[in-house]
């Protein structure tokens, strides 16, 4: 017989080029599109431009001649300026160290250890993230400052400066480190504890040839973030650094001490610099990390071991216990009515009215930032990371808006915020009428929260089925009515979280804020920092109390909600 | 039911010249087949063939580098998913895990605006059709794999598409129930005559469900024929290897018609170009190994030496021995077979290879 593949007959000779066929675009296509050319335009307005503009700035001089480096020469030959470079890589680099090993015992004790009160560490440790940095500051200074109750343990040694830079960070970075290792060490194959016990090995070696290993990324990781942390951080140096500049705190001085603009854009941009290193770096460890455990893994769980569960319980207890006492310094030395000399308590230094113009009115600007940030916020990030994942095509219009939604985790709060004014006020910008309105501060605070909300909603987003878009559209149903009826009722608990992180953030943050408020809109953040600086501590640490209890609420709230959002839910999300 | 016989020279579905480039990497070179109305057609190939991007390509959802495609008569090349005029399931079922059931089938239904209750009884009606006419109100995630399947199987047809889709439907289930399903689908398709393409790897889905088999195989077509044909007359080496079991023997052409190998002349159909002299490959099924009836004047009958028996349940696969070498083919005995001629391990025996059994392809090197 002939080998008869029984194809349809040739109509063009074999061998002549076809032309390429293009996808005629549907209504989908065209609307995804626009709506990634929006989030382009969003991203531009809001970041990628303001940033332009700070870094045309750092050349030119205060009449807007352009001077190429001058400003830079400036900056580097002047040893004042220049000494906070090294400041600021060094209470980094402490503060990771210490940080990091902490951390990570805390973390394992959490995941491979039988303790009791793990539920309980856990609460404890996270904390922080409900305050701002300014609270453990605070606490510090009234431990070991110049009124210290525990002065005398300084040994004639001062809290502010360096040291106090460090213990504060130490506190303010422990919840990030942790979360990081925690998910780091919830990886791990019982195989191979398995086969190193079967092998002889001792338990320290397992320890050295598994467990460190198995973590290596989670801990490069979790280094990298806490670096960038401390080194954008400005509430904390700001308030009991002294002294000791660090580039954070000369960025201020530069803007509204010495109202030189130029300058303070200089610095913002070599801070940029370290910021850009540690998030590449970790981008690059976070992409080797990728299937390190394989699907097929046996999950590890953790034997009885009364001694090692009992030193672990002990470490816990200490930091837990820690992490509690700062905080109840903070509000112990809020209720107090004159620090040291009359512990009566009082509610007095809640009265924010005596203390600052704007009293309890900067903190209801506060929670209206926070509700706009996390509602608007939401919205814009859950909506741009759909396009980002959902768009077929249009791979050009896609990778431009990744690379901007990725872009502000590497930019500090206040680079961010000077960029701002430069962006904003000009008078050109026909957007100029947001300068100095509550509007600002929610773009900035949206923007600056970016990157790691937009991380949530796309690993929800990746974690559905991509085939839904393709079903719909053979059912000739629009993108549009999919995306409400099924993607966002699945990915609502991510929606959720986006929306709490937007939420506290904005609450507490006090870096990408403090260059853009006004009279009228000025945050409960910002207050701390003034009363501070006017010597009234104690309304200060009230105040950081107050923002502290919202958080708290509000994430309790949370809790609460995503508990009953399960079980009505459960139906579909459970057999 | 609609009689599709009487369109059977003009096909429902033309793939002309189709090619997919992905980068220097090409997925599918200058594809062209013919799907007639109503058929059961399966694309079959190892992964990475290609069979899969071909009928995301007849979907719009991948769209081809060039080449056309026409349905019905009418061109769909350069037409998105949603303008086209198809059924789709996915290996993953692609179930929205928040709407139960009923939502789920009548999903594309609601957006047509059809009446609330002709919705319902459309769903009632497929529900029925699938078996399942008791779960309108559950969740996927109460459903077992097999009843998801079915489910996803009722979406497809709700619109009552032209034609049906089915990508690696049974390859996530079990092996008994995806027996089952293969009856199931197999019946309904002979109920709805829908025209349906199924992508698999596996061959016996391929040859128990499908009225034709495409084979596929690094982004060519290797054969389209039955699953009789592909089986018992496999165009190429490629798919004897791929579709069953298949012996590989090297041979040299003597004449038109005869083929040397291990140093016995062996009667074939000879339909391929090299003269004598040439090295061949003959290729014939273990099954296909005749030991009964058979004397030294039946054709291609020769002395073998039973090498090794390995037992296998309902047959036994046996190893064959030609002039005192080493197994040089396989051959499968039925137990009654065995038992009969009392076969056993050494021992000398007539064996015969019909030539009309006897494939004879180009010398290639085989990849197993």
């Amino acid at each position: 017989m002939a080998v008869s593949v029984a194809a349809a007959p040739a109509a063009a000779p074999a061998g002549v080029a076809m032309p390429v066929v293009r996808r005629r675009l549907d209504r989908d296509d065209l609307m995804m599109r626009a709506g990634i050319c929006l989030l382009i335009a969003w991203l531009l307005i809001t970041l990628a431009l303001p940033l332009w503009t700070l870094l045309s700035k750092s050349f030119r001089d205060q009449n807007g001649n352009f001077v190429g480096l001058a400003n830079y020469t400036t900056y580097f030959s002047t040893p004042a300026l220049f000494d906070s470079v090294w400041n600021s890589l060094f209470v980094a680099l402490a503060s990771t160290v210490i940080v990091l090993p902490l951390a990570f015992v805390y973390a394992y004790a959490l995941q491979r250890s039988c303790m009791r009160w793990k539920g309980l560490f856990q609460a404890l440790a996270l904390i922080p993230i409900l305050a701002p940095s300014l609270l453990p500051a605070i606490s510090f200074i009234y431990l070991f400052g110049n009124q210290g109750i525990l002065k005398g343990l300084m040994l004639g040694g001062s809290i502010y400066g360096a040291g106090g830079i460090i213990a504060s960070q130490v506190f303010y970075c422990f919840p990030a480190a942790l979360m990081i290792l925690v998910a780091a060490l919830s990886m791990a194959d019982a195989r191979l504890y398995e086969a190193a016990d079967a092998l002889g090995a001792s338990k320290t070696r397992v320890f050295f040839t598994v467990t460190l290993p198995g973590a290596k990324y989670g801990l490069m990781s979790a280094a990298f973030v806490v670096f960038t942390l401390v080194i954008t951080d400005f509430g904390i140096a700001k308030v009991i650094g002294g002294k000791f500049n660090v580039l954070a705190t000369d960025i201020y001085k530069q803007v509204i001490g010495q109202q030189n603009f130029e300058m303070g854009a200089v610095v913002g941009f070599v801070l940029l610099i370290p910021a850009v290193v540690a998030f590449v770096a970790d981008r690059i460890t976070q992409r080797r990390q990728v299937a390190l455990v394989s699907a097929r893994a046996v999950p590890l769980e953790p034997k009885r071991s009364p001694r090692r569960d009992w030193l672990l319980f002990a470490f816990c207890f200490v930091v837990g216990g820690l992490i509690l006492g700062i905080l109840a310094m903070s509000a112990w030395a809020s209720f107090v009515t004159r620090w040291p000399y009359n512990l009566s308590l009082t509610l007095k230094n809640y009265a924010f009215g005596d203390f600052d113009t704007n009293g309890w009115a900067a903190y209801w600007n506060s929670v209206e930032l926070s509700i706009w940030t996390a509602s608007i916020g939401t919205i814009v990030v859950f909506l741009g990371a759909y396009l980002l994942e959902k768009t077929r095509g249009f791979a050009w219009g896609r990778g431009i808006a990744l690379f901007m939604a990725m872009l502000p985790m590497a930019v500090p709060g206040l680079v961010i915020g000077l960029a701002y004014i430069f962006f904003f006020n000009a008078k050109s910008n026909p957007l100029g009428f947001i300068y100095a309105t509550m509007i600002i501060l929610v773009v900035n605070s949206i923007t600056h929260f970016y990157t790691v909300s937009h991380l949530t909603a796309s690993t929800a987003l990746k974690q559905i089925d991509s085939e839904f878009e393709a079903v719909s559209s053979s059912l000739k149903v629009s993108l549009l009515r999919t995306m409400v009826r099924v993607t966002i009722p699945v990915c609502l608990p991510a929606i959720l979280d986006i929306s709490i992180y937007l939420f506290v953030n904005a609450m507490t943050t006090v870096s990408a804020v403090i260059f853009l408020y006004s009279t009228n809109t000025k945050l409960a953040s910002v207050t701390i920092v003034n009363m501070d600086e006017s010597g009234f501590t104690a309304a200060a640490a009230a105040m950081a109390m107050t923002i502290v209890a919202t958080s708290a609420a509000v994430k309790i709230a949370h809790v609460l909600l995503t508990r009953r959002l399960n079980r009505t839910t459960q139906a579909w999300r459970k057999r | 039911m609609t009689d599709n016989s009487d369109k059977a020279d003009a096909p429902y579905l033309r793939i002309e010249h189709l090619t997919k480039q992905f980068g220097a990497f090409a997925a599918l070179k200058d594809i062209s087949l013919e799907i007639i109305g109503g058929e059961f057609v399966c694309f079959l190939g190892p992964s990475g063939c290609g069979k899969t991007t071909l009928l995301r390509a007849i979907a719009g959802l991948d769209i081809q580098t060039s080449g056309r495609i026409f349905q019905a008569g009418r061109e769909i090349s350069n037409l998105p998913a949603s303008h086209r005029d198809f059924g789709i399931v996915f290996q993953s079922y692609a179930l929205f895990p928040n709407l139960t059931v009923a939502a789920n089938i009548g999903y594309g239904l609601v957006s047509r605006g059809v009446p609330k209750h002709e919705i319902r009884t459309r769903v009632v009606e497929l529900l029925k059709l699938v078996g399942l006419p008791e779960s309108a109100r559950k969740y996927p995630a109460q459903l077992s794999g097999g009843q998801q399947q079915r489910v996803a199987v009722a979406r497809a047809l709700a619109l009552s598409p032209g034609l049906l889709l089915l990508d690696e439907p049974l390859s996530a289930l079990d092996a008994r129930v995806r027996a089952h399903l293969r009856t199931e689908i197999r019946r309904l398709h002979q109920r709805l005559k829908i025209t349906t393409i199924m992508v698999t790897h596996d061959q016996e889905e391929a040859l128990t469900m499908a009225d034709r088999i495409v084979v596929m195989n690094q982004g060519v077509i290797e054969q389209v024929g039955t699953p009789t044909e592909v089986y018992r007359k496999p165009a190429t080496a490629f798919v004897a290897d791929f579709v069953g079991r298949t012996n590989f023997l090297p041979g040299v052409v003597v004449d038109r018609g005869h083929v040397r190998f291990s140093g016995i002349d062996l009667a074939c159909e000879l339909d391929i170009k090299p003269g004598a002299g040439h090295d061949v490959t003959l290729a014939i099924r273990p099954e296909d190994v005749v030991v009964r009836n058979i004397s030294m004047a039946t054709p291609n009958a020769f002395q073998a030496r039973i090498a090794e028996i390995e037992f296998l349940g309902s047959f036994c696969r046996v190893g064959l021995a030609i002039n005192g070498g080493g197994p040089a083919l396989v051959a499968d005995f039925s137990i009654n077979t065995v038992r009969d001629l009392s076969i056993d391990e050494g021992m000398e025996m007539l064996v015969a290879l019909p030539p009309e059994r006897l494939r004879v392809f180009p010398r290639a090197p085989i990849v197993p």
